[in-house]
């Protein structure tokens, strides 16, 4: 192949990837504007809430669904992917992105200075997180999960001259770094020995290993462990993302710390970007996806010269075999070639037969995580006065709930794939459904604070006298949250444990519903002390402006509506699983 | 039948500005709305062709989860709704006149719609889930009720209690639903009750019936579950009367006898709902005894008879069934006019203490006829309803198909107490030497709705089969699953029920003679009460309050090290555990050939690294962690990467210059750990990063695919015609990356150029960072 082809074919592959890339491309486009509107005198009058507004909703233009995608593709030689799962969850980030800026706005934080930076920083922080969902390399895992977590250092940091807020940055950075840390020394791991950063590739060498065959030879057992151990450590990364325990730590800081608008954006964009990656990362070593069927897929595999399973370097291993076998016996105590692990597969059916014993193990460690996770967040919650702590914890008890469709899919894709799609469909359904829920709770809470100056929960008693709406709304969302019906998240909630139930993990099931129990005290008190307890003497005179009140409407209303037409949503998050399995 | 299903959530909200237009007036209009529904839907069922027993609509809500919302009426679900309706029309009418002047009437009208249209809602249900959610926000409804009042804080405990309780019971209905739903293949009632067999040959049969008892449990403030219901006392006496008498406690015991066919009919169904009914039924009436509240008495006394509707329900004999709903009929006309009476009482001479009552009938005539018309019915005296009511009941009892003595001997004593308590809420208030000199008279909208009630409990009494038999008739077949010919009569002729029924009237009236001294003979019996129930539940949440401090307080301190420490240690048990539970780490690391200059590397980056971590200068911390990248980019250029090296030295000087520059501005340094933390830290430090060595060593020693870089050295040179493949890949193979490389670096310089004017333009403000 001379220098011409191969530049001709990257030309070519990069000029396809850009179309699938748009989304991402005008939010780059947009940070930089952000920034560079800053320098001219002329310019810097702009006000850079309008540049966020049309840049996101520009970028959510040109991703959004209704561009249909039949058939994923990779992106930029295999880095990326693009099906319909990146589709919703890109929507959904660029959606939440949009009215985050309107959010921002009305409440006021930042103010007109910070803006330009808080802006870029969340734009920033989201097309790590859309690069996120649509990873399809292990090294992109990492880059998005950094992408997306160094601006939010920043965010929690943005309330500047405040204490709380400046310690609530600082941990979630050293703790953010040390995490990233044994996130890469995982990735490195896997890598390593898998020989490739391709996932899809990685999935089939990891099949290739656990063949039958090489189980029953005990051939590359040690091999098995330094893989779970890698695959550990990349879930370390992930958990802090999710802020799943025991790696959740930094979350009730910072949220007590960071302004609630930050929380919004951490605890919507950032648990979304997180699922969808979790998502990834399972299916990618739990199962083999179809196979992809582009014209340009001789470009990718070009450049991922190692995800071929290619003819050319095996036939050449297995003549060189023999001899390197004699030589390696006389060297290393190893009576098994590295080549004769990897014997290839005969077809799709076979590889995924293979990959039960890291479906069991992935099943096993999320369930595990998920289990605690919902358990402590819903127990932390239990005691809490702060709102916003208290909204915190309820997020980390939140990504249990979310974590648990995850591991009934692992247990189902061996055996029933179309059930497996319905319980990640339950997880995409649930992340939609919590977008209005949280963002909801926390654009109330920004309000409230604006005219109560407190987040402090007693400070809401009898609320729903000065405040009529927005406490309905609160109570919607606060409902919506427990899973009661008719709102979203019942339904999203009904999902997640019917896939329970399909994939036959009962324990799960019943810690959820144990934890489903104990959640009711905590989020029904925030109801009931705002609209039963009497008001405070002391109460300046509050009252919600039209802006804000409609804002909060706007957000929680979609809750009433996915819960009664639940159909809505459910048909975009079939169509997100779609191409997955 | 949709548009009548939704009307009252749809009417609730505008019932506030009817309340403004029409002041006390409202509760007259508003009466029509449940007269109107109760109306249609009768005439909905009886229009049904002669054969059919039930009508239902659907519609898709969630269709692939199953998940339907179906009404549906039959006999059994249209004999709630007249119930419903009539008791919700004669309250409404009665809430304008007790709470007149209050000056959120609106709302509490707003409030009682709300529930009603809850209430409609699980007896139209045909759905399981349809079924749960009207359930749950009977939940709500009667949780926003009894904190009315929301000045009082027993009324918002009261609220909260009441609502965990059923909230609690709810969800465990839900799983059971989910589970029989499972079962039976479908979420659709009518399938549901047609599949008896499959569902209760299924695994989980056993799991279903608890889980949904419990919820009934709950909600029809069964042992042990009841403690809430006298709580809610709390609420305004409307409430009291229609949710926590007539209509929201008997949730449970529609739910009961709905889902008989399908569940009902084994030793565990009726075991469980005859020992609990019984259980409750003793109880209820036992703690009657004892409390002297009005509205107290009068709960304690509803418990008495949802136990004993749960006990009749779990005979399952056609003659329990019957009893069970004249029973159900019987205990709504006079409870309801009790209630009303203790609201009128309340109002007019400001106590609800029976002590303090004694001769109110000179001042409250009216009101004094019908309490006493409700308690005779209540004791079960004739001609009223309450009678016929009691002679069913005690046949039942009677015939009842197992241990029929011990059920028998219960039930008489329930009874016996029950009359003491009709004795003692219908007749004591109201005879005897007046107490009060002051009285104010009930207006006429409070009259009339226990008028009405007493009333019709004793023209029932006369003429029962007529009367009540058309709407009790159909109502007994979904039950049984049967049509069921029953004849209700006032003359059953002399038989055992007759003759039990004359012993407990006897012993009620000596009972109730003799109250006094019962009570305080007794008393000590109730420091069982004291541990009862009530408490669990206070202990479980104070137990579960402090389960939940103590692990916030153990795994959120808020101090970072503490963070780090755990997961380091988690990380590492874990990483141990795997290691084990895999069989160890196999010994067999070949002689590594070490050439002096990368053991320099090994020894000095260790070696920095202890140095950075032990000094305690800022300066040196630095620059030994300088060090440590210089040796990995030593590291680098042994292992001919020279180009990484080279990125690595740069960004390590470049770190050093910006530590040194921000220390500056850094507080001086203090040493806040103790030596034994540091000692601690210390270890599990070196164990991570041995373990951790350990790993990668074990890593490099496992089969491994073909490397990468083979593709790169074959073609290096016939398709990029260089040599060095470094150098290839990064402006050939990956020129284009290389190109976006460049550009994000001349955006960062953009960035960084950006800062430093910013900087040097606004000074000022950069002393507000600090």
């Amino acid at each position: 192949m001379s220098l011409y082809d191969l530049m001709h074919s990257l030309t070519a592959d990069s000029m396809r990837s850009v179309g699938g890339f748009e989304g991402e491309l005008v939010l780059c486009a947009t940070i930089v504007l952000i920034l560079l509107l800053r320098i001219p005198r002329l310019t810097s009058r702009i006000d850079s809430f309008y540049v966020m507004l049309v840049g996101s909703a520009v970028a959510l233009y040109m991703a959004g669904p209704w561009h249909p995608v039949e058939q994923p593709s990779q992106l930029f030689t295999g880095l990326l992917i693009n099906d319909t799962f990146t589709v919703y969850f890109r929507t959904l980030l660029l959606f939440f992105a949009v009215l985050f800026a309107i959010f921002t706005r009305i409440s006021g934080v930042p103010d007109r200075d910070a803006a330009p930076d808080v802006y870029a920083l969340v734009l920033g922080a989201t097309l790590g997180m859309c690069i996120m969902a649509s990873a399809n390399n292990a090294l992109m895992i990492f880059l998005g999960v950094e992408m997306a977590s160094v601006p939010s250092y920043a965010l929690a940091g943005l309330l500047k001259g405040r204490r709380q807020s400046s310690e609530a940055a600082i941990k979630y950075a050293v703790y953010g770094a040390g995490t990233a840390g044994i996130m890469l020394y995982g990735i490195s791991l896997l890598c390593g020995v898998l020989g490739s950063a391709h996932i899809p590739t990685m999935g089939v060498r990891l099949a290739e290993l656990l063949q039958p065959a090489n189980l029953e030879a005990g051939v590359g057992l040690d091999t098995h462990m330094v893989l779970a151990l890698g695959g550990l450590m990349v879930m370390v990364g992930l958990a802090f993302k999710l802020s799943a325990v025991p790696f959740h730590f930094w979350c009730p800081d910072v949220f007590e710390g960071a302004s609630a608008e930050v929380n919004a954006f951490l605890s919507v964009a950032s648990k979304a970007a997180a699922l969808a990656l979790l998502a990834r990362v399972a299916i990618g070593f739990g199962y083999i996806a179809p196979p992809i069927e582009t014209q340009a897929e001789e470009q990718v595999a070009l450049f991922n010269v190692a995800d071929e399973p290619a003819q050319q370097p095996e036939t050449k291993e297995q003549e060189a075999k023999p001899p390197a076998e004699e030589e390696e016996v006389l060297l290393v105590e190893e009576p098994s070639g590295s080549a004769a692990a990897f014997s290839p597969l005969a077809d799709r059916a076979e590889q995924i037969a293979a990959l039960a014993p890291a479906r069991d193990y992935l099943a096993w460690v999320l369930a595990f995580m998920a289990m605690i996770t919902c358990t402590f967040g819903n127990l932390a919650a239990y005691g809490q006065t702060n709102i916003k702590r208290l909204l915190a914890y309820s997020t980390i008890a939140q990504a249990g709930y979310m974590m648990m469709p995850v591991p009934a899919a692992m247990v189902l894709a061996g055996s029933n794939p179309a059930a497996a799609q319905g319980a990640i469909q339950a997880m995409v359904f649930y992340a939609g459904a919590y977008l209005f829920m949280n963002l909801g709770a926390f654009a109330i809470v920004a309000f409230l604070r604006n005219v109560l100056l407190s987040e402090e929960i007693e400070d809401y008693a009898g609320l729903i006298r000065r405040a009529p709406i927005t406490v309905i709304c609160f109570s919607l969302i606060l409902v919506s949250l427990i899973g009661i019906p008719p709102l979203a998240g019942f339904v999203g909630k009904f999902q997640i444990f019917s896939a329970l139930v399909q994939a036959k993990l009962w324990i799960v099931l019943l810690v959820a519903g144990l934890n489903t129990a104990i959640s009711l005290y905590y989020y029904l008190r925030v109801v009931k002390t705002m609209t039963i307890d009497p008001e405070p003497e002391t109460r300046r005179p509050v009252s919600m402006s039209f802006i804000p009140g409609t804002y909060v409407v706007l957000v929680s209303v979609p809750l009433l509506i996915l819960g009664i037409w639940p159909e809505s949503l459910n048909a975009l998050a079939r169509m997100a699983t779609g191409q997955l399995f | 039948m949709t548009l009548f299903f939704l009307a009252p959530f749809l009417l609730a909200p505008l019932l506030p500005l009817l309340d403004r237009w029409f002041g006390n007036k409202a509760g007259w209009l508003i009466a029509c709305v449940p007269i109107l529904i109760g109306i249609y839907y009768g005439d909905l069922w009886w229009s049904l062709p002669a054969g059919e027993e039930r009508t239902s609509v659907s519609w898709a809500w969630a269709p692939q989860l199953g998940l339907r919302l179906t009404l549906m009426i039959d006999g059994l679900g249209l004999f709630f709704v007249l119930l419903i309706t009539a008791v919700g029309a004669l309250v409404s009418i009665y809430a304008s006149g007790y709470l007149a002047g209050h000056d959120r009437l609106g709302r509490f009208h707003a409030y009682m719609m709300f529930f009603m249209g809850a209430m409609l809602g699980i007896v139209l249900a045909g759905n399981l889930l349809t079924l749960y959610m009207c359930w749950e926000l009977t939940s709500l409804a009667s949780f926003l009720l009894i904190g009315f009042d929301n000045e009082r804080r027993e009324a918002r405990a009261a609220a909260t209690q009441a609502l965990v309780t059923t909230a609690v019971g709810g969800l465990c209905l839900l799983a059971g639903f989910v589970l029989l739903g499972l079962a039976a293949d479908s979420f659709e009632l009518t399938d549901v009750l047609a599949r008896k067999d499959a569902i209760q040959r299924h695994g989980s049969y056993p799991a279903i019936v608890v889980l949904v008892l419990i919820g009934a449990f709950t909600k029809s403030a069964q042992f042990p579950f009841h403690f809430w219901l006298p709580n809610a006392m709390e609420a305004p006496t409307p409430v009291s009367a229609y949710l926590h008498s007539a209509t929201m406690v008997k949730a449970g015991i529609f739910l009961v006898a709905r889902l008989t066919p399908a569940l009902g009919g084994t030793p565990l169904w009726a075991g469980t709902l005859t020992t609990v009914g019984a259980v409750t039924m003793f109880v209820g009436a036992y703690l009657a005894f004892f409390e002297h509240d009005l509205k107290g008495v009068l709960a304690y006394l509803t418990i008495n008879v949802l136990g004993t509707l749960m006990m009749l329900l779990g005979f399952g004999t056609p003659l329990a069934v019957q009893a069970a709903m004249v029973y159900l009929v019987a205990h709504a006309l006079y409870k309801g006019a009790l209630f009303l009476v203790a609201g009128i009482v309340d109002h007019a001479t400001g106590t609800r203490d029976l002590r303090k009552m004694a001769g109110l009938i000179r001042r409250l005539p009216l009101t004094g006829a019908v309490a006493l018309a409700a308690a005779l019915s209540m004791a079960g005296v004739a001609p009223t309803f309450g009678y016929v009511a009691k002679e069913v009941f005690l046949d039942a009892v009677w015939h009842a198909p197992f241990v029929p003595i011990l059920l028998t001997v219960v039930s008489v004593v329930s009874s016996i107490l029950l009359v003491a308590g009709a004795g003692r809420v219908g007749i004591g208030p109201f005879f005897g030497r007046p107490t009060q000199d002051e009285c104010d008279p009930p207006g006429m909208t409070m009259q009339v709705a226990p008028l009405v009630l007493a009333v019709a409990g004793v023209v029932t009494g006369l003429a029962p089969q007529t009367l009540m038999g058309p709407l009790l008739g159909p109502a007994l077949e979904p039950i049984a699953g049967e049509p069921v010919k029953m004849y209700l009569t006032l003359w059953h002729g002399v038989g055992v029920p007759f003759v039990l029924s004359l012993v407990v009237l006897a012993a009620g009236i000596a009972c109730y003679i003799v109250r006094g001294s019962l009570q305080r003979h007794l008393a000590g019996s109730l420091a069982v009460a004291r541990w009862g129930p009530a408490k669990w539940y206070e202990w479980s949440l104070a137990g579960l309050y402090w389960v939940a401090d103590w692990q916030t307080r153990m795994l959120q301190p808020g101090r970072l090290p503490r963070y780090v420490f755990v997961t380091s240690s988690v990380l590492l048990l874990l990483t141990i555990e795997e290691i084990v539970l895999r069989g160890g780490l196999r010994e067999h690391y070949p002689g590594i050939d070490v050439r002096p200059h990368e053991a320099f590397a090994a020894v000095l980056i260790p070696a920095a690294a202890l140095v950075a971590a032990a000094s305690r200068s800022r300066l040196a911390s630095v620059a030994a962690l300088g060090v440590v990248g210089y040796g990995v980019a030593w590291l680098f250029s042994i292992f001919s990467a020279p180009d990484l090296a080279a990125t690595q030295i740069v960004i390590e000087s470049l770190t050093v210059i910006l530590f040194v520059l921000a220390f500056a501005r850094l507080p001086k340094y203090t040493l806040a750990s103790s030596p034994r933390r540091r000692l601690r830290d210390a270890l599990l430090a070196g164990a991570v990063g041995i373990v951790l060595t350990l790993l990668l060593l074990q890593a490099t020693h496992e089969p491994h695919p073909p490397p990468i870089s083979e593709w790169y050295v074959e073609h290096s040179v016939p398709a990029a015609h260089g040599r060095n493949i470094v150098n290839v890949i990064l402006v050939d193979f990956r020129a284009l990356d290389t190109l976006g490389e460049i550009t994000v670096l001349a955006t960062a310089a953009i960035g960084v150029w950006m800062l430093v004017r910013l900087s040097a333009q606004a000074p000022a403000k950069r002393e507000g960072y600090e």
